[in-house]
């Protein structure tokens, strides 16, 4: 079976003047559908470089990336954003929710531009926020609106759901729910989740650990018995 | 203050922000230039006429006198204090055929340094017949340098009031063309002669003057060119000269009279003289005349008497000769009748005579017939005895027969009588058996037997009875023929007797008759003498007669003779009587026109005594520049451009003011970290807000640099260009950057965007530092009151909700936009609004209230031949469609205290005035008809005199009379201060029937002419007499459009303002509304909306506060609209009201354009936003 996302010899090069940086230096990695996959490594390893190509933000120097048998890395202006359209649910690390919109409408407001999405009140009731769907992100709290970011990501049907440092901004017990939350979606929905951290305590909890370090991928492995995230410590 | 550091981070400050630091210098040079221009407007105007006034030595008090200037005056002005100079000027209004009739023309001789002309081209005139012309008169009529104008008086010549009293020469040479700063504009006053206005002047040397006295003196105080003309203290030191020149005026005034009237004195006094001389001979020569006519008179008298005689006399001849004639006449009937007698008694003789002829012839035939009586008796008297003879033998016969019969007779009876003897005896047997046996007596044989013998001789007598009859007959006819014969003869015998008596009685007639006869036959002989006897005697008198007939017919020869005569004498008598009364009136007329021109030459000197005593004092008017008509318009006009600068700029700098405000604001919330960091680090909170400070503040310096400059220089020149359409012969335009408006401009614009930078900064730097390094917290989302109306907001579809929110997110970019692009459309709609309005005048003018397409003057509407020659022309000429003739003549209408210069037009027909000229009111949907009682009039005028209608006006003629009228309506017009009025309210209010004097043309409906066939028409019509000039109405409207398309500098130049206020405002919110939600923005595009759908996520709020804004605009611009053209309209005409529906959809489509062009110019600035900002933590 081929894998669902395939990295490979990815390369990723920033030119400042005459110097060249490489942010990503020959990537591989391959994940399969329906996998809960985490990528660490510590700041400037060049995660955020992985997830920005992946997310169809930006393009790769070089290489191959390879999600549901179309390579990404050969696409180009509204190819690339309808890529991003349709086969991908973004959660970000500070929610980038619309203020002025209230958490149904920010979910309705990612909707609006896709086909084969699901129905915005059905997906917030599954995060747990059926009460607070006419509220504005501003009467939300942080987990509450990292849901509403999900729930918005989510409602999508995306291939592919990419999460920056998701709990980047949440305190300990949130940032557990929100990644429960990513986990059970992941378990029951059979979807496949990135999650991008640099806390490598959250490892245990992915089917499959990718680590980067200074531009490649330094290890990665598959955990036969991934523990629910609630046992994990941190 | 600022460290090396500061100062760096300053300059690239700028680099890096540089549109926004351009945005904020061109609102300022945008607002500035606009305020500076503007106000300067005023005062450049003022000071271009200052300067041009004194460049010119423009005069600076004028002095008039009822009786002339003196050379003496002029020097006792010159020596009064202050004065540098002071000169007298000659004028005089005369006459000159220029163009197609008399023009009136402005001749003034020209000064040394006081109001010096401006020369074109040429040279000032160095002999008295050369000339300098009006510029004004040399494009008008053509004529150019060495050209000559011929002049003569336009007063009556009667009056005695030659050309050769005021100039010595009748023709000018031009040698120069130029222009007076008497006059600005192309008005060239009012005269008392030919059309009543102006058309021009010319300059002349003094020495072609010839008049007595200068009309006028100028003075001039050259201290008073260091002051504006407009200013008080210009005003305080002419006022004060004025009374100087006041305080002489009483002494010069004296000194005057003295000289004005001497020569006055003398010309009464040898006319005097004159005409007492000229009656005494008059009256000589009448005396001999008169004597004459009388010893006419006399012998007329005479030959009268004797006519007058002669004809009493045949007057006596004809009675007496009517006389004779009836007699003679007479007398001819008489004889006649006579005449008629004898003729009638000669035919009643021979009438007599044939009768007697016949009576004898008669006579003759009874005497025959006598003789034949005779005879026939003889024969009767024999016959008669033979019937005697007869008779006796018949008698015989008869005796026999009757014997016989009687006789037979008497046996037959006895036998009857026996027989009936028996008969009885039996019949009683009879009896007496039946009565005794009681049964038939036939049974009894003896009677039975008796009575059968009986029976047998019944029988016997029976057959005897018969026996008897013929015995009998014979008997009866004897008797039977005695008695014949008997009547026969007895008959006869009576006839005889007859005949005999009748023989005797024609015989005793037969005598009768010869007697008679005879007795005829002697009378008929007697009438004949008698007869002959008459006849002869008519003779006689009917020769009489006719002699006297002949005497007669001579004598009426004679009197008809006699009547000829007479009739001749008295033709004679009549003529000479008319020839004495011919003589008699030439006597009379002869006297009454000598004395008439006695009573004449009195009367002028009367009149001249009059006048000499009428002579007053003469009196000074000492009188400054305020009463020159337009230097006090020009004034005006500058003041309302000085009203206009009060509003305008102020719409700039608000909005200059508002966009440096947000601008700055969201430059310091923008650095808060930065703030925050400096602050940290220990920089003072001054040292740090200098930066935001000096940024503003360099920047706004640097705009209002430029903006006091370009506007200063520019915006006056538009304007004074602009009046220069209006003021064309005021060459100079000075536009000096003012100062005062410059600091004030640039004051207020530092005031307002380094006060709107300190405000944002002050907000900042009192903020802890702490709190400034962390993020601000982002705008709420907040439900807005739309979402309260749940069957509105369900409806909307989920962008528009989003867009409404957004709107309402940010308030203060919400108003600006509003404002910047409400300001803007305001603009266009000024610009193009005051371009409607002023192309409404001539459009509306001419289109839709005068819609005749020509107008002739006319000469003279009571000379029938020339308007029957114009009426022909105007028949066969098919281009005309109709004509109307009206009356139109220059009043003065007051109401109310004021009082206006009106037109009164009457049309010669009402009812056709629709076709010509279109009475109605401007903003409700009503046509007029002229009524018989009141005055229509236009709108303006109703406006500048408060007049409503049903209110009542004073109409003035040459300031004395004053007639009322009501308004009946109040029309549109926009040219001039019209009022109108039918022919029968015309005679009410006046008392007077309108002369018409205009004609004006339709050729017809929906006819237009070209301009050449027009132009054959003007020469046509100028070909006939009846027609003094004409106007072709699509001439006046092409030169009228001609004339303000100078507006149009100023439409540019609001367009322009419009638009650069435009991209200003918007760019700068754009940028703003950009950067303050890059995140949202990069989140979005993040999300995978394609860069259109981005776009249109931004637009749209773009796009409905574009909407807005316009609404918004066409508000403020209207009423904007209206404030401009009620500040700058100039008097007598009535600019349009309202925009029209296409400027403001020019003014939408160019707002939406300038939107539009911002919105492209954003969608770059939209696709370079990073998708990575929106991984990034909230700075």
């Amino acid at each position: 079976m081929a894998a669902f996302v395939e990295c490979i010899d990815v390369q990723k090069i920033y030119k400042m003047g005459e110097i060249q940086i490489k942010a990503a230096d020959g990537i591989n990695f391959s994940i399969e559908k329906g996998e809960f996959v985490v990528i660490v490594g510590p700041s400037g390893a060049g995660k955020t470089t992985v997830l920005n190509i992946l997310g169809g933000m930006d393009t790769a120097s070089s290489g191959q990336v390879i999600v549901d048998g179309v390579d990404i890395a050969g696409l180009k202006g509204k190819a690339l954003t309808k890529y991003r359209r349709e086969d991908i649910g973004f959660v970000f690390q500070f929610y980038n929710l619309v203020q002025n919109l209230t958490a149904l409408e920010n979910v309705e407001l990612s909707l609006q531009i896709c086909k084969n999405h699901l129905d915005a009140e059905t997906v917030l009731e599954e995060v747990g926020l059926a009460d607070r769907k006419g509220n504005f992100p501003s009467q939300l709290s942080g987990g509450e609106q990292q849901r509403v970011s999900i729930a918005r990501a989510l409602a999508k049907n995306p291939k592919l759901l990419l999460c920056d440092e998701p709990t980047g901004a949440l305190d300990y017990q949130t940032g557990k729910a929100v990644l429960k939350l990513l986990q059970d979606t992941c378990r029951e929905k059979k979807m496949t989740v990135i999650v991008i951290t640099h806390n490598s305590a959250l490892t245990p909890m992915a089917d499959r650990v990718i680590k980067i370090k200074n531009g490649r991928v330094s290890k990665t492995w598959v955990n036969e018995q991934p523990i629910p995230v609630e046992e994990i410590e941190w | 203050m600022m460290s090396r550091g500061q100062w760096k981070d300053f300059f690239i400050e700028i680099r890096k922000s540089f549109s926004r630091y351009l945005s904020i210098l061109f609102m300022v040079t945008l607002g500035t230039s606009f305020f500076a221009g503007l106000r300067s407007s005023e005062p450049d105007m003022k000071e271009s006429l200052d300067a041009y006034l004194d460049q010119t030595g423009y005069m600076n008090i004028r002095v008039l006198s009822t009786l002339g200037m003196s050379e003496d005056d002029v020097t006792a002005l010159g020596a009064i204090k202050g004065v540098t100079d002071a000169e007298g000027l000659y004028s005089v209004d005369v006459l000159s055929d220029l163009g197609d009739s008399p023009k009136v023309i402005h001749v003034q001789s020209i000064t040394g340094q006081i109001n010096q002309l401006t020369l074109d081209e040429g040279r000032m005139p160095l002999a008295p017949d050369e000339c300098v012309a009006d510029r004004a008169l040399c494009d008008q009529f053509g004529l150019e340098l060495g050209d000559r104008i011929s002049v003569y008086s336009g007063k009556d010549d009667e009056l005695g009031d030659d050309l050769e009293d005021s100039l010595g020469e009748d023709t000018f040479i031009i040698t120069g063309i130029g222009i007076s700063p008497d006059y600005l504009t192309i008005d060239r006053g009012t005269a008392d002669i030919g059309t009543g206005s102006v058309s021009g002047f010319i300059a002349v040397d003094k020495t072609a003057f010839t008049a007595p006295a200068y009309t006028q003196v100028y003075v001039r105080a050259d201290v008073l060119d260091q002051y504006n003309c407009f200013s008080k203290k210009y005003a305080e030191i002419v006022d004060g000269l004025i009374e100087d020149i006041e305080a002489i005026a009483g002494e010069r005034c004296e000194i005057r009279l003295y000289e004005a009237t001497a020569e006055h004195r003398n010309q009464i006094a040898d006319a005097k003289e004159e005409l007492a001389a000229g009656r005494a001979e008059a009256e000589a020569g009448f005396a001999d005349a008169w004597a004459e006519i009388e010893a006419g008179q006399r012998e007329i008298e005479e030959g009268k008497k004797a006519l007058d005689e002669a004809a009493a006399q045949l007057i006596t001849g004809k009675a007496e000769y009517e006389a004779g004639l009836k007699e003679i006449n007479a007398a001819l009937a008489q004889i006649a009748e006579g005449e008629r007698q004898l003729a009638a008694g000669k035919a009643t003789l021979t009438e007599k005579q044939q009768e007697l002829a016949a009576g004898k012839l008669q006579l003759e035939e009874g005497k025959q017939q006598y003789e034949a009586g005779l005879a026939e008796l003889e024969s009767a008297k024999q016959q008669i005895e033979e019937g005697e003879e007869q008779l006796r033998m018949l008698e015989g016969m008869m005796a026999a027969a009757e014997n016989a019969y009687s006789q037979a007779a008497e046996g037959w009876e006895k036998r009857k009588a026996d027989l009936e003897d028996q008969q009885a005896a039996l019949d009683e047997a009879k009896k007496a058996y039946e009565e005794e046996h009681g049964e038939s007596w036939e049974k009894s044989l003896f009677l039975s037997l008796s009575q059968a013998s009986l029976d047998s001789q019944w029988v016997t007598i029976e057959q005897l009875e018969k026996e008897l009859a013929p015995l009998k007959q014979a008997m009866e006819d004897a008797r039977t023929a005695v008695d014949e014969s008997r009547t026969q003869l007895e008959d006869g015998k009576a006839q005889y007797d007859a005949g005999v008596k009748q023989l005797e009685e024609a015989k005793a007639q037969i005598d009768a008759s010869e007697a008679q006869i005879a007795d005829g036959e002697a009378q008929i002989a007697a009438g004949w003498a008698e007869l002959e006897a008459n006849e002869k005697q008519l003779a006689d008198g009917k020769a009489q007669a006719l002699a006297g007939q002949a005497e007669l017919a001579k004598a009426k020869k004679e009197l008809e003779d006699g009547e000829a005569q007479i009739e001749a004498g008295r033709a004679e008598l009549i003529a000479g009587e008319q020839e004495l009364k011919d003589g008699i009136a030439e006597y009379e007329s002869e006297k009454a026109k000598v004395e008439k021109e006695f009573a004449k030459a009195e009367k002028q000197i009367a009149e001249a005594e009059e006048e000499l005593a009428k002579i007053e004092l003469p009196q000074w008017y000492v009188l400054d520049r305020n009463t020159v008509q337009n230097y006090v318009e020009y004034d005006l006009d500058a003041q309302k451009i000085g009203a206009l600068a009060q509003v305008f700029p102020v719409l700039f700098f608000f909005v200059a003011a508002l966009v440096s405000l947000t601008t700055m604001t969201r430059m310091v919330e923008e650095q808060r970290t930065l703030i925050g960091t400096m602050k940290a680090l220990g920089y003072s909170s001054t040292s740090i807000a200098m930066k935001y400070i000096l940024y503003a503040l360099t920047a706004t310096l640097f705009g209002s640099v430029l903006g006091v400059w370009i506007g200063s220089k520019m915006i006056p020149w538009v304007v004074i260009t602009a009046y220069g359409i209006l003021y064309q012969y005021m060459p100079v335009v000075l536009t000096p950057v003012r100062p005062w408006y410059a600091l004030l401009s640039a004051g207020m614009a530092v005031f307002s965007t380094v006060g709107a930078t300190w405000m944002a900064c002050h907000r900042a730097l009192t903020s802890q530092p702490a709190s400034l390094m962390r993020p601000v917290a982002p705008t709420k989302g907040t439900r807005i009151f739309l979402e309260r109306m749940p069957f509105i907001w369900k409806h909307l579809n989920f962008s528009l909700k989003s867009t409404l929110r957004n709107l309402f997110r940010y308030k203060k970019r919400l108003f600006m936009t509003l404002f910047g692009i409400g300001a803007c459309m305001a603009l266009l709609l000024v610009g193009y609004g005051v371009q409607d309005s002023i192309e409404a005048i001539v459009n509306r003018q001419y289109h839709t209230v005068w819609v005749y397409d020509m107008a002739v003057y006319l000469k003279d509407s009571e000379d029938e031949d020339l308007m029957a020659e114009l009426d022909e022309y105007l028949m066969e000429n098919r281009d005309m469609g109709g004509w109307l003739d009206v009356y139109t003549e220059g009043m003065e209408a007051e109401a109310n205290g004021a009082f206006k210069s009106i037109m009164l037009l009457v049309p010669e027909d009402p009812a056709q005035m629709d076709d010509y000229i279109k009475l109605k009111s401007r903003t409700k949907n009503e046509q007029y008809a002229l009524d018989a009682d009141n005055a229509f009039i236009s709108e303006k005028l109703a406006m500048k005199l408060s007049l409503e209608v049903g209110d009542t006006m004073t109409i003035k003629i040459d300031e004395t009379k004053e007639y009322s009228v009501t308004v009946g309506a109040i029309v549109e017009n926009y040219m001039q201060y019209y009022v109108y009025m039918s022919p029968e309210a015309y005679e009410k209010v006046f008392d007077d029937e309108p002369k018409w004097n205009q004609r004006l043309l339709s050729y017809g409906e929906g006819v237009e002419l070209s301009a050449e066939e027009e132009e054959r028409l003007s020469a046509e019509f100028l070909d006939l007499k009846g027609v003094t000039a004409m106007v072709s109405s699509s001439e006046l409207r092409s030169t009228i459009s001609t004339m303000l398309k100078a507006l149009d500098y100023v439409v540019l130049v609001l367009i322009g303002a419009a638009g650069l206020l435009a991209f200003v405002v918007l760019y700068n919110l754009n940028n703003i509304n950009i950067t303050e939600r890059k995140r949202e923005l990069a989140t979005i595009k993040l999300l995978g909306f394609y860069p259109g759908e981005l776009a249109a996520y931004v637009y749209r709020e773009n796009i409905i506060l574009t909407a807005l804004g316009i609404g918004m605009g066409v508000l403020l611009g209207t009423w904007l609209t209206n404030y401009v053209i009620e500040t700058v309209e100039i008097d007598m005409i009535m600019f349009g009201r309202g925009i029209d529906t296409s400027s403001y959809i020019i003014g939408t489509l160019m707002t939406i354009t300038f939107s539009v062009i911002v919105n492209v110019v954003m969608y770059y600035r939209l696709q370079k936003i990073d998708m990575i900002e929106s991984l990034k933590s909230v700075e």
